[in-house]
């Protein structure tokens, strides 16, 4: 058991020094577009591995993610403008660039939304809860189109990135190290949390919502935290990915964001820590690499993930899990 | 013998036009097993459903150490220590045999809100789960996911994880039923040692079991209680014996 300890620990270590890494290998590749890749896939990855924790511990399956994503980045981006224009919002909030006070102001922002979508959406389950997660996460996508002030439909421009510690944010290698850092933070409570206490409740809600009544557990309050804990993360997710395009827009809340998060759930492994993160890897290069290739890569997508989830049930995670048994 | 922690008045239960509890009073003391016997179909699930408030009543009124706790919800009255064990095995079939326990334990200690402790944290609560787990039949059980195990074991497991809650009542709905011989046995002496803790409701078609095990026993039939009484005044009665027992004879 401690060597297999001592294994993973290594594997860990050597896992986050390749990350650390990778602007440095990009810049001797003279490719530094996978710099901005990397960045994207941690974001997605962050969005995805929250998601996980409702639809895949949870068993609570949200369609509309994409409302805290968005969220995120409206925050990020009308608390720059507010700043920018030396204006209040609401008369009284003074705007902000500093990414020390964006990412709390989204946790709030989030998580009184996720309060407010969860504590109604959870009273239905099943197909009505997907239904509903959608139709709060389309009124939101329409209420930011027609808010003309922050940009309406065409998005919202925000000219810097967010400061943080006099850091050159506009350096790509920063940002993505600055991301990475958020990353790792965000993986080291995430992972803990599926396996706290209060995970292991929610993940016996998914199994078992009888017997989880019979030893005294009532379903709605701890579904409705892990909802909340799910939107915040997501919400985090959307601000960074808002700072490091320099640029939000009602895009994100639509829902083929919500259905794009799910496919890096599903893809990755469902109810999998690591899962999700490499669902993103996976879905963000392979639409990359094939819209290069051809304009009908929708389709080729759309067969590859029908494959992976026909041919390994649980995921790619699956596959690493096996491809590890074979090893030891 | 003490006075009865549960009491339960005048309960009706009607699913449409068929009454499947009709106008029962039953009563359960500190450090009895009460039996109820009956054929399939009498009512005895519905009427357990209805005690542990996963079902609510038509009429009538359920009370907890003199409490109507009618209106309680199943999560209340469990943690009122009302514990159950499913006649379908109802567990975390994802996890494994301690895990299910441990889940049990966690609540019984209040421990479900934690959002950062880790394995190594929730030590102690796996250490009592394995507590629970020895000296039964799945004492080297505790690694197996609850889908891999026969179904016998998960009856066992039901068991378990009730007594994990550390309830002051227990209410088995056919904890033998599937069991093997040796199984069975083990059950019946289990049962008698648990007795002296907790009160038991005993729903069980095993009469050797049911004869064995309890102080009183109650007949339910077409989900009236038609007898009430001594495991020897329910064996004399003739009442019971053409509606219950003589159907049996095997
Ligand atoms: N949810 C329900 N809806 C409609 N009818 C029900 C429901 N639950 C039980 N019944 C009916 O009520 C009657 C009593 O069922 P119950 O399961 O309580 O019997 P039982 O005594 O536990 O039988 P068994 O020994 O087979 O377990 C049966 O006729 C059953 O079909
Ligand atoms: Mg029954």
């Amino acid at each position: 058991m401690d060597r297999s300890n001592a294994l993973k620990t290594l594997a860990a270590v050597i896992g986050l020094l390749a990350l650390v890494a990778v602007p440095i290998i990009a810049d001797a590749a003279g490719s530094t577009a996978w710099i901005s890749m990397a960045t994207r896939i941690l974001i997605y990855g962050m969005a995805a591995a929250s998601l996980n924790f409702a639809l895949g511990y949870g068993g609570l399956v949200s369609f509309g993610h994409a409302a805290f994503f968005g969220l995120g980045g409206y925050v990020v981006g009308i608390l720059y403008q507010t700043y920018a224009d030396e204006t209040l919002l609401f008369g009284f909030i003074p705007g902000t660039n500093q990414l020390l006070v964006t990412l709390p102001a989204t946790i709030l922002v989030t998580g009184i939304a996720a309060a407010a979508i969860g504590a109604l959406s959870l009273r239905t389950g099943g197909v009505q809860f997907i239904m509903i997660t959608l139709a709060f996460a389309q009124m939101l996508f329409f209420f930011f189109s027609g808010l003309s002030a922050y940009g309406g439909e065409d998005g919202l421009i925000i000219r810097r990135t967010n400061e943080l510690f006099g850091l050159n944010m506009r350096d790509r290698a920063t940002l993505y190290w600055v991301t990475l850092a958020i990353t790792a933070l965000f993986f080291v409570i995430y992972r803990r949390l599926t396996m706290s206490s209060f995970g292991t409740i929610v993940s016996g809600l998914r199994q078992n919502e009888r017997r989880m009544a019979a030893l005294g557990i009532e379903a709605y309050r701890y579904r409705l935290i892990a909802f909340i804990l799910s939107g915040i993360g997501t919400g985090i997710a959307g601000a960074m990915l808002a700072n490091v395009m320099r640029f939000t827009s009602p895009d994100l809340l639509a829902w083929h964001t919500s259905g794009q998060l799910m496919i890096m759930v599903i893809l990755g492994g469902v109810g999998t820590v690591t899962g999700p993160f490499l669902g993103a890897a996976v879905l963000l290069i392979l639409e990359d690499v094939l819209n290069a290739w051809t304009e009908n890569w929708p389709l080729i997508l759309g067969l590859v993930l029908l494959v992976v989830v026909l041919q390994a049930r649980g995921g790619l995670m699956a596959i690493v899990n096996l491809v590890r048994g074979n090893r030891s | 013998m003490s006075a009865p922690v549960l009491k339960v008045e005048g309960l009706v239960k009607r699913f449409g036009g068929l009454t499947a509890t009709d106008h029962v009073d039953f009563d359960l003391a500190d450090g009895e097993i009460h039996a109820l016997i009956g054929p399939n179909g009498a009512g005895k699930s519905t009427l357990i459903n209805q005690i542990c408030g996963e079902m609510r009543q038509d009429e009538g009124r359920i009370l907890l150490d003199g409490l109507d706790i009618s209106g309680h919800s199943a999560p209340q009255r469990a943690k009122m220590g009302l514990a159950r064990a499913f006649q379908v095995p109802s567990l975390l079939n994802d996890v494994t045999v301690l895990d299910n326990v441990t889940v049990a334990v966690q609540i019984r200690h209040h421990r479900t809100y934690r959002i950062s402790d880790s394995p190594r944290g929730r030590r102690d609560l796996f250490a009592e789960a394995e507590g629970f787990l020895a000296g039964t039949g799945l004492a080297h059980r505790g690694d197996i996911v609850v889908s891999d195990l026969s179904h016998g074991e998960r009856k066992q497991l039901e068991l378990v994880v009730a007594r994990a809650t550390k309830p002051r009542l227990l209410l088995l709905d056919e904890p033998m039923a599937g069991l093997g011989a040796s199984e069975s046995q083990e059950m019946i002496e289990t049962l008698s040692t648990l007795r002296e803790a907790h009160g038991i409701l005993l729903v069980e078609h095993d009469m050797d079991a049911v004869f064995n095990l309890a102080d009183r026993i109650s007949v339910l039939v077409y989900g009236r209680i038609i007898a009430h009484g001594t495991v020897d005044e329910i064996r004399a009665d003739p009442e019971v014996q053409r509606a219950y027992l003589g159907e049996e004879d095997a």
